[in-house]
């Protein structure tokens, strides 16, 4: 059995709006991120823990119109509710056990900010004079946390959160609400969006097919829990150092775009939670340009030497961890005083 | 590692409304604050982030050990409020805007029922001067009182220079419940924005215009005491920090000046930034509960009437504050905080007042930023072209109410998911559930539901 066997998830990903236009890249996105949730490196869910409310491309091709277009919320909805329907028997039989439980719900596709809500994802079926098709995940959190069949709920949206001048309402889960938490249990929460509210998030331009496409959050929380983001002093990924370097990296790689993407991942648990993985961080390509003034340089990251140039080339290729270093070149002037940034493969001119 | 190397960084002169934070070589976030930042750190790279309002700026920054000062910048911020040490003012707007205030308190001064005042300016900003200024402003933006009739009179106009980009209505009114009624040529509905005026204040709306218009929804809203508004010194500080507080709130991060307690005790004190302040501290993962109490207890005592206090005070709850919010008959300003009267409603009917226009206007809001807007209901927006005043909302008129069709969709909903019959779910969920599921206040919620059961009988 995989180690987290009381860890659940939901994951949705839509390309294909027929009523508010496509996507290319949200689909991926969320195939990706339930490849992470099922990797022994990674979220350690047993397979059949993993809801996916995902369509195929020959199921969506077939979406001609609004109507009839999946998923919708009521599949969203059997799936929390299939979940729940899983777990209750188990902690029934041992209470003990609830405090290994955790719901993940991912979800990519087209969002807005309802009225009333911090951030919705739009169904497939909606359309323009029928926005009120989405799910507020505040409220599926809400829901979670009143119902308490998780100890942690673990909330990541990839999707605009801007603000559309509608009477339509977040629309929350339309199961029961629990009258009490289950057994006076306590919920703890950290919800993640790929932009702050009111702003849109973005999909990064992909080469070749459409389906390379990703969302620049997905992307940069993915390389977070594969082992970039920072680790506390245990050694673990916790939501707070995860937040930290998935703001930085998507506010860098989208600096150009009209609204410089923000992610926001916040919540009570986001000290306490952690994400499990014993991989080395993946190395960024990077191309150092030195001055003709440089005689000898290294590379330096608080002090400790990371690269030496073997003087030779001035367009200098070392791998780096995302992260800030400085170049140190004896003494000679550089642009900044030799500090950069690295969030992503790319030149370094100084 | 001993504390003699690490390094105390400290950033020098920021301003209240300064957005600071620290980064670690890794991306870690080290330390974050507002209006000031003191720390120590061990010694490495890390980058500074410093935001204003809409200003930005990143620095990388090599710490060795020993103390380290850093210059904050000197943005000079973007204001819908004309007011000094932003990039936006012009001093005939602050002059405007001033004499209106000093008509307002020597109204109020006179002993009359106005003991308060209402001022509201549309203006270009700084920069962008060259945009048209609409010349039909006064049937664009009027003000109506707590029965949605417009305030006319010969002391409630608009005053128009159109030609110097800016327009100005001021007046002496009763404290109570007004709205901002924003009817645009070519949108579909006419929106009301909520205001309050308290005995003893001015409240102030100023709304930018821009190449769409004036857009009232990017408005920055004072309260002043009556005749007192100073767009410099005190006031121009309280109204930058204000700025960065707005644009926290919508951008949903809490922003909360290091200071708030103090700027609510100066001399020309605004407290809307408290309020502001107060949504702010309520964003936090783990806010204070001394500050908060502190922030709210301060407000209950400058505003006892305001419906933005109470609602603060249902949205801290009772574990963190003294103050025993009043039943709420007017919307407050901030939708946050009607939000939370709302769903305060749901588990305590006596949170709002029923048939109140608080009540009244829920099933119509509308997403305009961080203030309450609802549409107009369409029979009393039809009259607009020429009819008679506007005069007060009769429920009726709506060919189809709105909380209805609400509550209906929910229950049609949850009876798919449940895969059971619409009038099992009616019969199941109680007020208070379908209060919380539909945002709905609760009366609105029994009316709706009755109507239902009517129908499916």
């Amino acid at each position: 059995m995989a180690g987290n066997d009381l860890h659940y998830a939901i994951v949705v990903g839509i390309n294909r709006y027929p009523g508010i236009g496509n996507l290319s890249g949200a689909r991926a996105d969320a195939e990706q991120f339930a490849a992470w949730l099922v990797d022994s490196n990674g979220g350690a869910l047993p397979k059949a823990n993993v809801k996916h409310v995902c369509v195929t491309d020959a199921e969506e091709q077939a979406f001609a119109q609004a109507r009839g277009a999946k998923p919708t919320h009521d599949e969203i909805d059997y799936a929390l509710q299939d979940i729940r329907d899983a777990l209750k028997p188990r902690l029934d039989a041992d209470e003990q056990a609830w405090d290994r439980t955790r719901l993940y719900f991912y979800v990519a596709g087209h969002g807005f900010a309802p009225q009333g809500g911090e951030g919705a994802l739009f169904l497939a079926n909606a359309e323009t004079d029928a926005l009120q098709r989405n799910i507020e995940l505040t409220q599926y959190r809400r829901w979670c946390t009143t119902c308490a069949y998780f100890r942690e709920v673990v909330v990541f949206a990839d999707c605009c959160r801007t603000r559309v001048r509608s009477a339509a309402p977040g629309a929350g889960p339309g199961l029961e609400e629990c009258a009490a938490p289950w057994k006076g249990r306590s919920t703890t929460w950290v919800i993640g969006f790929g932009s702050i509210l009111g702003n849109p998030t973005y999909e990064s331009p992909a080469a070749g097919a459409d389906d390379h496409a990703r969302g620049y959050f997905t992307k940069a929380l993915l390389d977070g829990l594969s082992g970039s983001a920072p680790r506390d002093e245990f050694g673990r990924i916790t939501a707070s150092k995860l937040s930290g370097f998935v703001r930085s990296v998507v506010a860098d790689q989208t600096k150009g775009q009209q609204y410089p993407q923000e992610a926001q991942i916040y919540g009570p648990l986001a000290d306490d939670i952690t994400f499990g993985t014993t991989l080395a961080p993946p190395k960024r390509k990077v191309t150092i340009v030195l001055p003709a003034s440089v005689a000898a340089a290294k590379v330096v990251k608080d002090g400790r030497l990371i690269e030496q140039w073997d003087g030779v080339n001035r367009r200098w290729a070392v791998e780096l961890d995302d992260g800030l270093y400085e170049v140190d070149a004896d003494g000679a002037a550089l642009a900044n005083g030799g500090l950069f940034k690295v969030s992503g493969d790319g030149d370094v001119d100084l | 590692m001993s504390t003699s190397e690490l390094s105390r960084l400290t950033i020098r002169n920021p301003s209240p409304g300064l957005e600071i934070e620290l980064l670690d070589s890794n991306f870690a976030s080290v330390a974050s604050s507002v209006g000031a930042l003191d720390v120590s750190v061990e010694p490495g790279i890390y980058e500074l982030r410093f935001r204003e309002g809409s200003e930005r700026e990143e620095r990388l920054l090599k710490v060795e050990a020993g103390p380290l000062v850093v210059d904050a910048p000197q943005f000079e911020p973007a204001s819908p409020a004309p007011v000094e040490r932003t990039s936006t003012t012009h001093e005939y707007h602050q002059s405007a805007v001033v004499d209106a205030s000093h008509r307002i308190g020597i109204e109020c001064a006179a002993g009359g029922p106005a003991t308060g005042g209402i001022i509201v300016m549309v203006r270009n900003v700084a920069g962008q001067d060259d945009l048209p200024f609409p010349a039909d402003l006064p049937s664009r933006i009027s003000v109506t009182d707590s029965n949605f009739a417009p305030l006319v009179g010969p002391n409630m106009q608009w005053q128009l220079e159109p030609g110097a980009g800016w327009a100005v209505w001021g007046a002496a009114v009763t404290p109570g419940g007004y709205s901002l009624r924003l009817d645009v040529p070519d949108q579909p509905e006419v929106l009301h924005q909520a205001l309050w005026v308290e005995q003893g204040w001015q409240t102030m709306v100023f709304i930018p215009n821009t190449a769409d218009g004036p857009i009232a929804e990017l408005a920055t809203i004072h309260i002043a005491r009556v005749g007192e508004w100073v767009p410099w010194d005190d006031g121009s500080g309280t109204a930058i920090a204000l700025e960065s507080v707005l644009a926290g709130l919508r951008d949903g991060r809490p922003v909360v000046p290091s200071d708030l307690d103090q700027l609510l005790y100066a001399k020309f004190v605004n407290p809307f930034l408290g309020i502001a302040g107060a949504h702010a501290l309520l964003l936090e993962s783990h806010p204070s509960a001394k500050r908060l109490k502190t922030v709210i207890g301060n407000l209950q005592q400058l505003l006892p009437e305001s419906p933005d206090v109470a609602a603060l005070a249902l949205r801290a709850g009772p574990d963190r504050v003294d103050v025993k919010p009043k039943p709420v008959a007017w919307p407050p300003m901030f939708y946050a905080g009607y939000r939370a009267v709302i769903r305060a409603d749901a588990t305590n009917p006596h949170a709002l007042v029923d048939n109140s226009p608080a009540e009244d206007v829920a099933a119509r809001l509308r997403i305009a930023g961080l203030f309450t807007t609802w549409a107009e209901p369409k029979a009393a927006a039809a009259s607009r072209s020429g009819g008679p005043a506007i005069g007060a909302i009769d429920p009726t008129a709506d060919p189809l109410d709105p909380a209805t069709e609400r509550v209906d969709a929910y229950i049609q909903s949850a009876a798919r998911v449940q895969q059971t019959s619409p009038e099992v779910i009616l019969r199941k969920r109680s007020v208070t559930q379908l209060a919380l599921a539909t945002g709905l206040p609760s009366a609105s919620v029994r009316t709706a539901v009755h109507e239902l059961e009517e129908r499916d009988a």
